[in-house]
């Protein structure tokens, strides 16, 4: 099967990734290293043994796991929306997940930001990433009863970009009550970062992420069914209401999980699984869910070694590499109008 | 009763706020294509969606082989009917094979994956309807004859003993209609399935049809074979409007203009390709009297002598003598 080829290359590709990403940096360490290092668990360098260790291991997987679960889930968004043009920025879904870890925050009476998630311990970051999904699922609910009301596909887009713009100000209330210090921080967490996610946290989010990937594969039956619509999905047995709830919540636990911990990153979720769909050339999800998501991964791992800027000490932030990658892509999909309803 | 696959018992269909028709008792044997008919807004899409377990029925029962229909859980109810909607679908680049393939959903484990079986039961579906040429093609590269096609194959593949259709004729041109009735009696005929479809073709209809359920505009249904419905005067009733005629003679419809113009009488044989062109210059046609026109081989003969070879001519005769 030419699917499975693909896979595998696509598996190989991002094991290629993932020694190049630890491999970038501003101590750089030779592949061979890396794979025994990784292997075997020893290097003659200590020094090196620990970068890759404690730092750059768990930012390349922390990668891979924003770089899966935001493609599965603009995967599973557009199938659900019928709109090629859905994904979890920009429908607001991440505002929505932002909201959500306001909230927890607010409520608290911590004078904490955003940013400060990460010193949480463990029950902290699952009661975040609990609020995160339910942020992401008000609004992507929101968004789905008004997408009913809508026939043209850009419009879908632009209610999204309002949704989350008044998301957005709801977030923006509490930061002007508060200290120059911690508007600093939140600007910090919407530029987006892959690092830090260490240890505990390591583990809620690859959990969340692998349960909410799951949950998609689970659902690639009813998801290829609806790409007929509702009414012939419901006439070939589907129970529309139940499918429609496990890709909601498996979409809201990607985004919402993602975004509390790496803050929102841009045009992964909406733009990977066009890339995939042309390269398998197909519609089918048990094809399109594993290979979106190691597509994801490969160019998360990929975006995130630009962001080294190679040769340099500078780093940029995860959000901007992604947007000036991904903005084009939607951009090139607008103006090819003629395929563009094609999901 | 043997054979009989759909039953309504007493059945009431439309809405909560307004009753649309019944009681139905209507019933569909294996092996029969029936035709829905009937104006618009008199019910067909309303008793289609009932009949589909799309839509509540108001009061009654539906049965399928003798079960009532809200007894059946939607996968067992998939197995039994398929259906094959009006509305244009968008199903993005699924190619045609794969949209076929889809009809086996309700069959198939819990990650869709196809046994032999539901390959077997594919390629009889796409032998069927001949669609075999188009198995790689992209839906959206489709013209609409042949995604209906596709549609149609995708329910067969579902492999169930009814099929219904909504509308399948409607965004198609003349031969394809022509083609896809011939197919759908067919299929009833080798397949033995139970097929319903709702359409605006009378014509077709009335030459395809095993028998036609015909909804009057205040929500009466008819049932039977098209020849007595046609012969007992129901099936002029229920299309009966202004300037609208129903042609016993060759089960078509003339439009009615308005008869005020001179009488004109013939004489010869029966021509109605000039009583049509007669007429729509608003000549009215009787037995004898008036102007007289002579039909004979070689054209047409008026009563000064002249003889026409086209009708055109004729035409322009005439008015220069009766409208001067």
């Amino acid at each position: 099967m030419t699917g499975r080829l693909l896979i595998g290359c696509l598996l190989l590709a991002v094991a290629g990734c993932l020694i190049l990403n630890i491999g970038i940096g501003s101590v750089a360490i030779p592949p061979g290293e890396i794979v025994r290092i990784l292997l075997d668990g020893k290097s003659d360098d200590e020094a090196w043994l620990y970068i890759v260790r404690e730092i750059r291991l768990p930012k390349a997987l922390t990668a891979i796991l924003v770089g899966s679960g935001l493609s599965v889930s603009g995967l599973q968004m557009q199938t659900l929306f019928r709109n090629p043009l859905a994904g979890p920025s920009e429908l607001g879904i991440t505002a929505g997940a932002g909201l959500g870890v306001a909230t927890v925050m607010l409520s608290g009476g911590s004078a904490a930001s955003l940013y400060a998630i990460r010193q949480l311990g463990l029950s902290g970051s699952w009661l975040i990433v609990a609020m995160a999904s339910l942020g992401s699922a008000a609004v992507l609910l929101l968004v789905l009863m008004i997408a009913g009301r809508l026939k043209d596909n850009v419009v879908l887009l632009l209610v999204g970009v309002m949704i989350g713009t008044m998301t957005l100000s709801l977030i923006s209330i509490w930061q002007y009550f508060s200290q120059p210090e911690q508007l600093q921080e939140y600007l910090m967490w919407t530029f987006g970062s892959l690092g830090g996610v260490v240890d505990d946290h390591l583990t809620v989010l690859a959990s969340v992420v692998a349960f909410g990937l799951l949950l998609a594969y689970a659902s690639s039956k009813a998801l290829n069914a609806l790409l007929l619509g509702e009414q012939y999905a419901r006439s070939m047995g589907l129970t529309v209401g139940r499918a429609r709830t496990i890709i909601l919540l498996s979409t809201s636990l990607l985004t919402g999980s993602i975004t509390a911990f790496c803050g929102p990153v841009a045009f992964v979720g909406i733009a990977v699984p066009h890339l995939t769909r042309a390269l398998l050339g197909t519609s089918n999800h048990r094809l399109l869910i594993p290979a979106s998501a190691l597509l994801g991964s490969v160019l998360l791992l990929l975006c995130d070694s630009i962001a080294q800027l190679p040769g340099t000490q500078a780093v940029l932030p995860i959000n901007i590499v992604t947007s000036l990658f991904g903005a084009p892509v939607v951009i090139w999909m607008i103006v090819r109008r003629h395929n563009f309803r094609s999901v | 009763m043997t054979g009989i696959f759909l039953q309504t018992d007493a059945l009431h269909i439309g809405y909560a706020s307004r009753s649309v028709s019944g009681p139905l008792n209507l019933s569909l044997r294996k092996g029969e294509l029936v035709c829905l008919l009937g104006p618009n807004g008199a019910g067909k899409s309303t008793l289609m969606r009932t009949l589909s377990g799309l839509q509540a029925p108001l009061k009654g029962s539906i049965l399928l082989e003798g079960i009532p229909l809200e007894a059946l859980s939607p996968l067992e109810l998939a197995r039994k009917r398929s259906l094959v909607l009006t509305d244009r679908t968008d199903p993005g680049n699924l190619t045609a094979g794969e949209v076929i393939a889809l009809g086996r959903t309700p069959h198939t484990n819990w990650l869709g994956r196809l046994t032999p079986v539901d390959q077997q039961q594919i390629q009889t579906a796409i032998d069927l309807t001949d669609t075999g040429f188009l198995l790689s093609r992209r839906m959206p590269e489709l013209s609409d004859g042949e995604r209906q096609k596709v549609m149609l194959a995708r329910a067969l593949a579902q492999d169930t003993d009814l099929i219904l259709l909504d509308e399948p004729t409607a965004h198609l041109d003349l031969p394809n209609r022509v083609a896809m009735m011939q197919l759908l009696h067919r299929l009833a005929r080798t397949t033995g399935k139970a097929i319903l479809l709702s359409t605006h073709e009378l014509d077709l209809a009335l030459q395809t049809a095993d028998r036609l359920w015909l909804i009057t505009r205040d929500g009466t249904l008819h049932a039977g074979v098209p020849e007595d419905l046609v012969l007992n005067g129901t099936f002029e009733t229920a299309f009966a409007r202004d300037g609208l005629q129903f042609d016993r003679q060759t089960g078509g419809f003339r439009i009615r203009l308005t008869e005020e113009g001179p009488v004109v009488s013939l004489a010869g044989p029966d021509s109605i390709w000039l009583r049509q062109a007669l007429a729509r210059e608003g000549y009215r046609i009787r037995a004898d009297g008036g102007y007289l026109l002579s039909v004979e081989e070689s054209g047409w003969k008026t009563t000064d002598g002249q003889l026409f070879t086209t009708i055109e001519t004729l035409l322009a005769h005439l008015r220069n003598q009766l409208f001067q």
